[in-house]
């Protein structure tokens, strides 16, 4: 029964949501007005209008006169709170800008913007489980704490109101169309993984044969760095790779493995820390996953780019 | 939550109140019980103690609940029922630790403000549970809101909150009424006015106050003084000395019928509680409403003990009423073991005037020639209380001659009995009402004679100012301050004032209790009347509009932006709307800075300010802006143009 009813109301809900988004006009500023705004008694409401029914009936019964004129003016309260609840929200005009990317972790900051505040109070802005509650001051943010990482889709804000006797509800839905990103939480490697990171970057790089440079074997240079190959051509003649010393050319290949669960997430996490690091030092980087390869590159869109594809791994 | 300190405090306060207002319906232990609750709450306003626990809270209810179980029958069902819910009000408030709980609270309270109207229904104590219904409002505005209005936007919300007015006294007056669907118990509390029995000194009792009994409204001609006898209580029963009325007095009678030649008198009685359901009537009663019934002897009685202030209409003839059953006679003829010294009397006065109506004539020239005294503080009189004031005393009230009077008649053998009323009342002209207290309260006799009950008042003879002009004017000097009418009372500025509140609250009785179903049906009417012609409708029509376009009008206005600083600007310097259209506001007043040289160190203040309170959002700066275009204004009138030409 219970169940019955939470679909009822989510269907009407959506409904109700549905309407709205074709009433409104203009799809950053919503402008709040009789067009948009739904007017409703809340449940409270309804206890008032039985506690009027209740005084007809003792006023009534005893023929008491007073009696009935409390049950008139509760009545007459009631009626007039619908217009105060409106009128709360009439003429407000809203505007919503899309959230910042944050990590998991985080919390999600939805910026709001009223405008027109002639005298409006006790508005409450909820999405989902957030919840704020606004009187007069023009801007405000709704926040929620962002659990997981990947992209998400902020569909409708409830505006509602029951200034000022919580007897009516006054409320619209806004209909944003909003994507916000979830990137994984940064997480330092440590050393363990880095090795493995570390090789794998190696292996990469060895694989790909860029350009070397190369120069004689000197006493005193690591032996790692020995071309190994050329060595069993020539013997007598070590040759060793010497890395690139300008940061810009040296490019940084990450990759994420095809791993499930919480391997999968730790992985993700420290590769965000890298992706981060690389910027913050200027080096091109690239990002092999899964899902597909992002080509080398550098600078906060490209950045952004790799983040994104790390928070829909 | 606004203010939730505020709210803690105002919540004890307003039940205070509460139990103050409900007040006739506790006993001593339970209102000691109430305070106690309320004191806890107060304690806890200011966090000296703790909210509460749900479980200490239910253990004190059901504590408390038995207790009043016990004593359900001292209390009643309507005082218990009372008692239960401002409990429950109480102990809410001393646990409440939640928005949903405040919720039922106001609501709850709500509901025992709707009660307190059933004990007080004067105007005064109206307006009193009005304001407190304001404050509970306002503590459900508390409850919802965040901040307090600001004084624009209160002078905003007024003009709607007046539509209030017109809404609720429009409901009240065309909301359909009902009857009553279904007995509810009324309150029971000590009986006023005369009770079912009378003896030598309790109408002496009931004169001392000066409290409003009723009040007539009459439709035909005014009675003459001498007629308003108001019929309450009819005493059968003596037992020497105290009058009784007859334990089986509602017994259902013949309806007297009155001879059509007689002139009807049509009033209607605007009665006070008594928690009796005696009603006050004049002659013999012909016609009456269904909230009355009638009983023997004459008399009429409500459905229900008249709780609050009621008010029935009557139609009587102004003659003796009529014998009703045939055991009136055997009933009224009972004279007791005592008293035999006024029987002997008695007998030696019949054998002078054996006729019915010449004993009565004999009995009162007995009282008129033998130095019979009318005061309010007789000497006490023993078992043959008839005896002593015939013989001994000769010194008494109302009750005593009426009382000798009837006892002598029945020993005579004529059927008499005592009748428990009300005589004259305060006529005010203007007002076109009569006012009768408790001070009026009279006892005479009836006896019967050819079927007929004859009234008889043994006062008239003693004391005839008593019924020509009222009690005041019939006692001594020594009587009256035995009444404790004090100089202070009698001021002309406080009298009048009193006056004038007694008028007010005899209107509030007539349009604010009185409003009943034939009123409406009457407003009705006329409204249908009223409406009957096509000019009346579009009248009403064209008035709604206006009002509406006004109300509009007025919030247009208001919502109206004010002015941005650029326009503001502009409007002060008429020269800047001739700038280039490119140029920015703070490169036209550079620019007129150079066609003004006298002026330049003005206007590159004026750039200065104008340019923090844009791009620095510097409120001060705006501020001094605005000050500086208003002092400067005729300065700046009189710059010249800006030059065309220069860039």
């Amino acid at each position: 029964m219970a169940h019955m009813t939470a679909i009822l109301r989510q269907k009407l809900r959506q409904r109700l949501q549905h309407w709205l988004a074709k009433k409104f006009t203009d799809n950053t500023s919503f402008q709040l007005n009789h067009g948009t705004l739904l007017v409703f008694p809340t449940r409270y409401g309804f206890w008032f209008v039985a506690l009027f029914v209740l005084l007809y009936l003792l006023g009534t019964n005893y023929q008491n006169n007073l009696i009935l004129l409390l049950g008139y003016l509760l009545l007459s309260v009631f009626i007039l709170s619908i217009w105060f609840a409106w009128r709360n929200l009439a003429g407000l005009t809203i505007q919503v800008s899309p959230p910042a990317a944050i990590y998991a972790g985080q919390q999600v900051q939805l910026p709001l913007k009223v405008q027109q505040p002639a005298f409006y109070q006790a508005v409450q802005f909820a999405f989902g489980p957030a919840k704020i509650k606004l009187s007069s001051s023009q801007q405000a943010l709704l926040q929620w704490p962002a659990a997981k990482r990947g992209q998400y889709r902020i569909a409708n804000v409830l505006v509602q109101t029951e200034y000022p006797l919580g007897l009516i509800r006054c409320w619209s839905y806004l209909p944003l169309r909003l994507h916000y990103w979830v990137y994984p939480t940064p997480l330092e490697p440590s050393t363990l993984s880095a090795g493995a990171d570390a090789k794998a970057d190696s292996s990469q790089q060895s694989a790909v044969e860029l350009p070397d440079q190369l120069k004689a074997y000197q006493a005193g240079d690591s032996i790692r760095r020995l071309h190994w190959k050329r060595l069993a051509r020539q013997p007598d003649a070590p040759v060793v790779k010497v890395s690139e010393q300008q940061p810009k050319a040296d490019p940084r290949w990450l990759q994420v493995p095809p791993l499930q669960g919480a391997a999968l997430e730790q992985c993700l996490s420290e590769v965000c820390y890298q992706l981060l690091e690389l910027e913050a030092k200027q080096l091109s980087y690239g990002l092999r996953t899964p899902a597909g390869d992002l080509p080398l590159g550098q600078g906060p869109l490209h950045l952004q780019q790799c983040l994104q594809r790390l928070a829909l791994c | 939550m606004l203010n939730q300190q505020r709210f803690f405090q105002l919540a004890p306060a307003l039940q205070l109140l509460l139990i103050v207002l409900l007040l006739p319906a506790w006993q001593g232990w339970s209102l000691a019980l109430l305070l106690v609750l309320n004191a806890m709450a107060w304690l806890q306003a200011y966090q000296k103690i703790p909210v509460l626990s749900l479980r200490l809270v239910n253990v004190i209810a059901a504590i408390a609940v038995v207790i009043l179980l016990l004593a359900i029958r001292q209390l009643g069902s309507m005082n218990f029922l009372m008692h239960i819910l401002l409990l429950s009000a109480l102990l809410r408030l001393l646990a409440l630790s939640r928005q949903s709980e405040a919720r039922q609270l106001i609501w709850v309270q709500y509901f025992i403000l709707g009660c307190s109207f059933l004990f007080h229904q004067s105007m005064a104590m109206a307006v009193l549970i009005f304001s407190v219904t304001a404050l509970n409002l306002l503590l459900q505005y508390l409850l919802f809101a965040e901040q307090l209005p600001s004084r624009k936007q209160l002078a905003a919300d007024s003009r709607f909150v007046l539509l209030l007015l017109p809404l609720w006294l429009g409901s009240f007056l065309l909301f359909p009424r009902l009857a009553p669907l279904w007995q509810l118990p009324s309150a029971q509390q000590a009986t006023t006015g005369l009770a079912n029995e009378i003896e030598p000194g309790t109408i002496e009792q009931l004169v001392q106050s000066n409290a409003t009994a009723f009040r007539v409204r009459f439709d035909s001609e005014l009675p003459a003084q001498a007629e308003r006898y108001w019929r309450a209580k009819v005493f059968e029963q003596f037992d020497g000395r105290r009058w009784s009325v007859q334990q089986n007095f509602h017994r259902s009678s013949r309806v007297p019928r009155s001879s059509e030649s007689a002139e009807l008198v049509h009033y209607q009685v605007i009665a006070e509680p008594s928690f009796q359901r005696a009603v006050f009537s004049l002659g013999t009663p012909v016609r009456w409403g269904q909230e009355l019934e009638p009983l023997a002897a004459g008399l009429l009685r409500t459905n229900r003990p008249i709780s609050q202030r009621i008010s029935y209409q009557l139609s009587s003839a102004l003659q003796p009423v009529p014998l009703t059953d045939d055991n009136e006679r055997r009933w009224n003829l009972v004279t007791g073991n005592h008293n035999a010294r006024s029987q002997q009397f008695a007998n030696e006065l019949l054998a002078a005037h054996p006729e019915p109506h010449h004993f009565a004539g004999a009995v009162l020239e007995h009282f008129r020639q033998h130095e019979f005294y009318y005061t309010l503080n007789p000497p006490l009189l023993g078992r043959h209380s008839v005896d002593d004031f015939l013989f001994e005393s000769r010194a008494g009230f109302c009750s005593h001659y009426a009382s000798a009077m009837a006892l002598l008649m029945r020993q005579a053998g004529i059927p008499a009995r005592v009748v428990g009323g009300y005589l004259g009342g305060d006529w005010y002209p203007e007002q076109q009402y009569l006012l009768v207290r408790q001070r009026d309260a009279h006892a005479w006799v009836e006896y019967l004679v050819d079927d007929v009950w004859h009234p008889v008042d043994p006062t008239a003879a003693i004391a005839p100012e008593r019924v020509l002009d009222g009690l005041d004017s019939a006692l001594s000097a020594d009587d009256m301050a035995l009444l404790g009418r004090s100089l202070f009372g009698e001021m002309p500025l406080f009298a009048q004032l009193r006056l004038q509140l007694l008028h007010l609250d005899y209107y509030w009785s007539v349009w604010v209790l009185g409003f009943n179903q034939q009123r409406q049906d009457a407003l009705w009417q006329s409204l249908r009347q009223f409406f009957r012609h096509w000019q009346q409708w579009l009248l009403a029509i064209l008035l709604l509009c206006t009002l509406l376009l006004v109300i509009l009008a007025g919030y247009r206005w208001q919502r109206k932006q004010p002015p941005s600083l650029s326009q503001q600007l502009i409007k002060a310097i008429p020269q800047l709307s001739t700038r280039p259209p490119q140029s920015s506001l703070s490169h036209a007043l550079s620019l007129l800075a150079e066609s003004n040289a006298h002026e330049q160190l003005l206007l590159k203040q004026i750039a200065h300010w104008y340019e923090r309170s844009v791009f620095a959002s510097d409120k001060s700066a705006q501020q001094r802006l605005l000050l500086l275009l208003q002092q400067q204004k005729h300065r700046l009138k009189k710059l010249s143009a800006i030059q065309q030409g220069s860039e």
